[in-house]
């Protein structure tokens, strides 16, 4: 049982104090006691410490991604390892959330079951309102194309394409027409201010100006999600803050939600919601700065 | 999925990566393919211009001689005793009929002089139902055989057509051969019949072919390549026409004419070739003509006159009764120099002739001197050829088979008085044999309009390698004619297992070396392949991407085979083409400025099928990694990198 759940008995604005007034925190920690005790054999969740950093930011009251239960374990050698047990979140479109957390607490998992890159082994994954464990893998391809925008931490750019290309390669996959899809890819590089590397080799490009890059071609298909697993970890700090204000901008400009893993927490803490994981579960959601 | 244009921009990007490796691998298995290919360029090359060669020599048509089979029943038993029982009264019956011939020419007669219509064997080794065996000779076997005709199929001229006119033959040629008229050439246009005929090596101009008498008449359009223009010389004609070998020209006309020897330069025997045949066009020879019958009487009038020579001091010496004086002209007849008979022996010689007449008809004796003219050159390939011209000469060298040729068109065409019609048109007397029917028919020869027209005419006519007891008994026995066109076919056709062995070689290495390649750029692209599902590519997507891959690397291989083969086959032909130009010429006896030998040809499917399978392998090569890299969980790779 979470230790802020209700104790029988208790009052509802008892219950609320414990959330620091933020019901939908309440709400989710609700949904989650009920999900507990419907299972009786499920672990009990850890205790979630709610922080406040900032003023809690005005939420959309869309929600983008509904995550409800979601369970991964692998097997390595034998041994059954839950990478993921029972989380479930809500995130509102034009949301920034950083997924935090140690090596191995999950959260890189999370973000790929967010994009339909893995099957969990339990719970569902509900992104502008499909459940991406109904899609066949085809029409999830075609989602994830049209609707999720990757970046990766080592940026995976082609490497004897020019940026502009590069660009494009989302747009190849949904035969979009070629004109179009240049003028998109070379508007986008002038937002990510490469519109002078354009023509460049990847090796010709700086880390931060490849990560650019990146963000420029995950965006090309004007994507509702955005997720990005450890977009600075390769990045000096200056550049690790150019992307996140890039990121800031593009949530901004385009109400984009963002997603985004990252063990650094000066980098987390510019997300509008950070969701702290330990051990496949929710640790902690700190909102606001 | 992924447009073509957008599919063929990745599949550059890996065309871009591992360069060395895509290097090596085209290299390697271009030079595989690219040595299969060139092999390939050149046979096709070679055999095509061969064909030609063979096309320009037999004037555009394949021709297909039919020889009468030699085998018959194969259950024909010599020994039978119902055979030897029926031979005995046909021998009896000829006894009677020789007896009452014997009473009516008033001659006497003893039938036990008459040898038995068998033969025996008194080795106690033979079984004894065996030591009897008809004499196929006797007269009395040979009426039993008229009579009894032996089971073989017909083989005349009818049977050949009633054969080949199915298979596709337009033309049958019924060549006849003279041979055994014994046309003697008079070297010098002068015969000495007072020495016998010189024993062991003949002289030289005699051991060639119109030396011999070889002849046969043959329709024009059979060796019309090979009749020269007609010349002054020629007009009016003069003697039979004839075609003779260059070599044959050379030993009879070398000294008159001026015509050197052969020489061993292939492009000088080209020009030699014809030099004779310009040189010989028109030029007249004298043969004569005797047959048994006059040869016995000049045997007889040369013996007695060595006799007389011999006994000219010899007061006791009577001369014969009748002395016969050998011809004072070239070609003559024996005549009666002197006949003392008295009439009483004369009838009895004659009624002794009428006698054998009547058993054994033999012509009356006759000479003819007749005059040849020679209108053509046959070919004939030089026989002191060696390497490759020996080998090429061997395998495809035009042969004729005749002899000299007398065209027949061109015979009718000439004055009745050089034609010779009574004579040339003799036929040789024949015996039955019990294998093979008459003994002494002529071959005939059917005409096809393509190659594989023909090779079927000989591939159903023929034992070849597989002697059964059909095609032993079949009628004919057909193999091709003036020049063995098959036999570069046939070549390539037993070369066929060995090319596949080693084209199979080739694509197993080749196979393994692309596998092993695509394999690990596939494998090392699990990231990529990760990375494009990520950014939401379909499986099809990305195996567009790397079919196009492997098309594009197999283009190149294909290119750098196909590439290297015509350069190998294009410097084997720059080498050696003119060279093979001549040998083909010579063994061909195509003299003409066309056709060319060449060692390009593209025409076979076996080029094709190297080219075809680069590509079917490149894709074979990509499908297993492939299909491992789609299914796999992108993230698992993307973790694993």
């Amino acid at each position: 049982m979470s230790e802020h759940a209700p104790p029988p008995g208790s009052g509802v604005a008892d219950f609320l104090a414990h959330f620091d007034g933020d019901v939908d925190a309440a709400v989710r920690a609700l949904r989650e006691y009920a999900g507990q005790a419907a299972d009786p054999d499920a672990r009990p969740a850890p205790p979630r410490k709610i922080v406040t950093r900032r003023p809690p930011r005005p939420r959309s009251g869309k929600t983008l991604i509904e995550v409800n239960s979601l369970a991964k374990a692998y097997k390595v050698g034998g041994q059954q390892i839950r990478a993921l047990d029972g989380v479930s979140l809500t995130i509102d479109q034009g949301e920034f959330v950083a997924l935090t957390g140690a090596s191995g607490s999950g959260k890189s998992t999370l973000l790929q079951l967010l994009g339909g890159l893995d099957k969990p082994s339990s719970g569902t994954v509900v992104i502008d309102g499909a459940d991406l464990g109904r899609m066949r893998d085809g029409v999830l391809s075609t989602f994830r194309n049209t609707t999720i925008g990757f970046v990766f931490q080592f940026f995976y750019l082609q490497p004897f394409l020019q940026l502009v290309t590069n660009t494009e390669v989302p747009g190849m996959f949904a035969h979009s027409k070629r004109v179009p899809r240049k003028e998109r890819a070379l508007q986008l590089i002038d937002e990510v201010g490469l519109s002078d590397r354009a023509k460049h080799l990847p090796r010709e490009m700086s880390g931060g100006q490849m990560q650019r890059a990146a963000i420029a071609r995950a965006l090309l298909n004007q994507p509702k999600l955005l997720l990005a697993d450890e977009p600075t970890g390769n990045l000096d700090s200056a550049s690790g803050a150019s992307i996140m204000e890039l990121f800031e901008r593009i949530r901004e400009e385009s109400g984009t939600t963002i997603v985004m893993v990252t063990h650094d927490d000066e980098m987390a803490a510019r997300a509008d919601r950070t969701i702290r994981l330990k051990d496949g579960r929710i640790l902690a959601e700190e909102v606001g700065a | 999925m992924i447009g073509m244009r957008d599919a063929i921009t990745l599949a550059r990007t890996k065309i871009r990566s591992k360069r060395l490796r895509l290097l090596i691998t085209t290299v390697v298995s271009g030079l595989v393919f690219g040595v299969m290919a060139g092999a390939s360029i050149l046979v096709d090359g070679a055999s095509t211009s061969l064909t030609n060669f063979a096309r320009q020599n037999l004037d555009g048509r394949f021709l297909v001689q039919g020889s009468p089979n030699f085998m018959g029943p194969i259950d024909f038993n010599p020994s039978d005793a119902t055979l030897l029982a029926e031979v005995q009264k046909y021998h009896a019956a000829y006894l009677t009929e020789r007896k009452a011939a014997a009473k009516k020419y008033e001659i006497e007669y003893d039938e036990r002089s008459e040898p038995p219509p068998y033969t025996e064997n008194n080795d106690p080794q033979v079984p004894p139902e065996f030591r009897k065996s008809v004499d196929f000779s006797s007269p009395a076997y040979q009426r039993y055989a008229k009579d009894h005709p032996p089971k073989t199929a017909a083989r005349d001229l009818a049977a050949f057509r009633e054969i080949v006119t199915p298979l596709g033959a337009t033309r049958i040629f019924e060549p006849h051969n003279i041979g055994f008229l014994g046309l003697a050439l008079l070297p010098k246009g002068t015969e000495d019949l007072s020495k016998p005929a010189p024993t062991g090596e003949q002289p030289k101009e005699l051991q060639t072919a119109i030396g011999q008498g070889q002849y046969t008449l043959v329709d024009d359009d059979l060796v019309e390549p090979f009749i020269a223009k007609a010349n002054s010389a020629r007009t009016p004609a003069q003697g039979i026409p004839v075609l003779i070998s260059a070599d044959d020209a050379v030993t009879t006309f070398g000294s008159t004419l001026d015509i050197p020897k052969r020489p061993k330069d292939k492009g000088a025997q080209i020009r030699w070739f014809n030099s004779v045949r310009a040189k010989v066009n028109g030029a007249t020879y004298v043969a004569c003509h005797r047959n048994d019958a006059e040869r016995a009487r000049v045997e007889e009038a040369r013996q007695q006159a060595q006799e007389i020579a011999a006994n000219a001091s010899n007061k006791e010496y009577v001369q014969p009764e009748l002395i016969l004086a050998l011809p004072v002209t070239p070609c003559g007849a024996v005549t009666v120099a002197k006949d003392t008979r008295s009439a009483e022996v004369k009838k009895a010689q004659d009624n002794q002739k009428a006698f054998e007449q009547e058993f054994n008809p033999t012509p009356a004796p006759r000479a003819e001197l007749v005059a040849f003219q020679v209108v053509g050159l046959l070919p004939s390939p030089a026989t002191s050829a060696s390497g490759i011209d020996a080998v090429l000469a061997g395998l495809v060298g035009t042969n004729y088979g005749f002899g000299a040729v007398v065209p027949r068109t061109s015979l009718a065409a000439l004055p009745e008085a050089l034609r010779h019609d009574s004579l040339l048109s003799l036929k040789q007397p024949t015996s039955i044999d019990p294998f093979m029917g008459p003994v002494g028919q002529d071959t005939f020869i059917a005409s096809f309009r393509t190659v594989e027209k023909a090779r079927t005419a000989v591939t159903e006519n023929s034992c070849g390698l597989n002697w059964t007891p059909e095609c032993q008994s079949a009628p004919f026995n057909m193999q091709t004619y003036g020049t063995n066109y098959l036999a570069v076919d046939d070549i390539v056709r037993q070369l066929r297992p060995l090319i596949i062995a080693l084209l199979v070689i080739a694509f197993g290495i080749a196979t393994i070396i692309i596998w092993a390649m695509m394999g690990r750029v596939i494998a090392d692209s699990r990231r990529e392949t990760a990375v494009f599902r990520a950014i939401g590519a379909k499986r099809s997507d990305i195996a567009s991407v790397y079919v196009l891959y492997s098309l594009w690397v197999a283009a190149r291989i294909a290119l750098f085979a196909a590439g290297l083969g015509v350069l190998i086959a294009g410097i084997v032909h720059v080498l050696y083409a003119k060279s093979a130009t001549q040998s083909a010429q010579l063994a061909y006896a195509v003299f003409t400025p066309e056709p060319k030998f060449s060692f390009l040809g593209f025409g076979s499917p076996v080029l094709w099928w190297i080219l075809i399978g680069i590509v079917a392998m490149s894709l074979v090569a990509i499908t297993p990694p492939l299909l491992r890299n789609i299914r796999r969980n992108p993230i698992k790779d993307m973790r694993d990198e």
